[in-house]
């Protein structure tokens, strides 16, 4: 004691050194979950952040737009041959949304009850996102009182963002894919029975590997999500940007281009 | 330096770090200026109130963008607690001294922080953390080297003037 008095510095050091390793051990057992406290603290730092990000997203964007004047012409080329295709697609699925509806009436008839898919979909801002780590969680404006959950899947306009880590009153936070901490499986788009493992190599791409070590993939092949796990099947993650054999392993290795840039995201939707 | 002053610079640092800063991205990282406060202050100040914020923020950061709490406020405490001892063996008036601890600081920070996931089951490959190191160590520099000209003169009263030498 009569040390602790004279070294007053030293001892609360080791103290909040202490604490801190308690905190750290409390968070590993709980898994990225957090206490009430926490989420109080969240909730606050959430309610100031949302304008700051948004303003943030806004100059970006338009700092972007002045940037890249000649990409935007190109973009807005290629977007109308995409309006053009699209609404060709259009016609064609108000003629399957008919028989839907239809085949709907009929099983109405029939007191048939099939499998409800997962519909609910809400869209919100990314609001704060810490970019000086190597890991890539960030925080939404959309919380418990959308219904969001823990593992609620994160789509946006291009593909899989990720999943929720944890949720609140006005915030939920999100894993990108590109964190090494998510692992999960696809299918190619192609041929769907070349089926593989990827994960986030925490520099915004995603490395894997096919289940079948001869699969037949190449460079530029489009991946999506199968039913395996948390993810719903066929949401777009990537492109195969490079393949490579290992030999000790005998498999088939990847290098995966996420469809979402994840340096610039502002708007997501979860699937609830 | 003043709690108060420092929590205030800590708070709209935290603030700026999560939103606004996300414009300047480089490789895939933004310069972590909560690091650097921790770093500069410290050096400067002969107190330790920079390291209290930094435990602190450090808490709240990890809280709203890691899965796991209390390791970027411990890396902050090992970073002030080792320039706090180092401090009074460099000189404040020169930019080399903070261009070394803030190259130092950024490295013992991303080590330990790395380290001690990789203690609690983190798998994140070493090659790929090497690779990111260069664009810390650029982005933080150059925060540092800001910070310097900021805080130097409030810090070292009359410093051209080779009567107070």
């Amino acid at each position: 004691m009569k040390w602790m008095r004279n070294h007053k510095k030293i001892t609360f050091l080791f103290g909040v050194v202490l604490i801190l390793l308690i905190i750290i051990g409390f968070s590993y057992d709980n898994e990225g979950k957090n206490s009430k406290g926490a989420n109080l603290i969240q909730k606050a730092a959430a309610t100031v952040q949302e304008p700051l990000g948004k303003a943030g997203n806004a100059i970006s964007s338009s700092l972007r737009g002045i940037f890249r004047c000649g990409a935007v012409v190109e973009e807005n080329e290629n977007l109308k041959q995409e309006n053009g295709e699209l609404r060709k697609e259009n016609i064609a699925l108000k003629l399957t949304k008919t028989e839907l509806e239809e085949l709907k009436e009929m099983s109405a008839a029939l007191n048939y009850s099939g499998v409800k898919p997962k519909t609910g979909l809400v869209t919100g801002d990314v609001i704060a996102m810490e970019g000086s780590n190597w890991f890539n969680i960030f925080t939404i404006n959309l919380g418990t009182e959308k219904g969001i959950q823990t593992d609620h899947i994160v789509v946006n306009g291009s593909g899989l963002v990720g999943r929720v880590l944890d949720s609140g009153e006005g915030w939920s936070r999100v894993v990108g894919i590109i964190d090494e901490s998510n692992k999960f499986s696809f299918k190619v788009l192609r041929d769907q029975k070349l089926l593989g493992i990827v994960q986030g190599d925490g520099a915004n791409g995603l490395t894997g590997f096919m289940l079948d070590g001869k699969a037949s993939v190449i460079e530029g092949d489009l991946l999506v999500t199968t039913n395996i796990g948390i993810y719903p099947e066929g949401i777009e993650i990537g492109e195969i940007s490079e393949i490579t054999y290992d030999n000790d392993a005998q498999l088939k290795r990847i290098k995966v281009t996420p469809k979402v840039n994840f340096k610039s995201i502002q708007k997501v939707a979860v699937i609830l | 330096m003043k709690i108060r002053v420092a929590a205030l610079i800590f708070a709209v640092v935290f603030l700026v770090q999560g939103t606004l800063l996300n414009m300047v991205y480089l490789g895939g990282v933004t310069p972590n200026l909560i690091l650097c406060l921790v770093i500069a202050l410290t050096f400067f100040y002969e107190d330790e109130q920079a390291l209290y914020m930094g435990v602190f923020f450090g808490i709240i950061a990890d809280i709203c963008f890691s899965d796991m709490v209390g390791i970027a406020s411990l890396g902050y405490l090992v970073v002030g607690f080792l320039l706090v001892k180092v401090r009074n063996t460099l000189n404040k008036e020169s930019l080399i001294s903070s261009i070394i601890l803030g190259i130092t600081g950024t490295l013992v920070f991303n080590l330990f922080c790395w380290g001690l996931r990789q203690l609690l089951g983190n798998s994140y490959d070493m090659v790929q953390f090497l690779k990111l190191q260069p664009f810390y160590l650029v982005y933080n520099l150059m925060v540092m080297i800001i910070l310097y000209f900021i805080f130097i003169n409030r810090v070292v009263k009359h410093r051209s003037d080779r009567y107070y030498r």
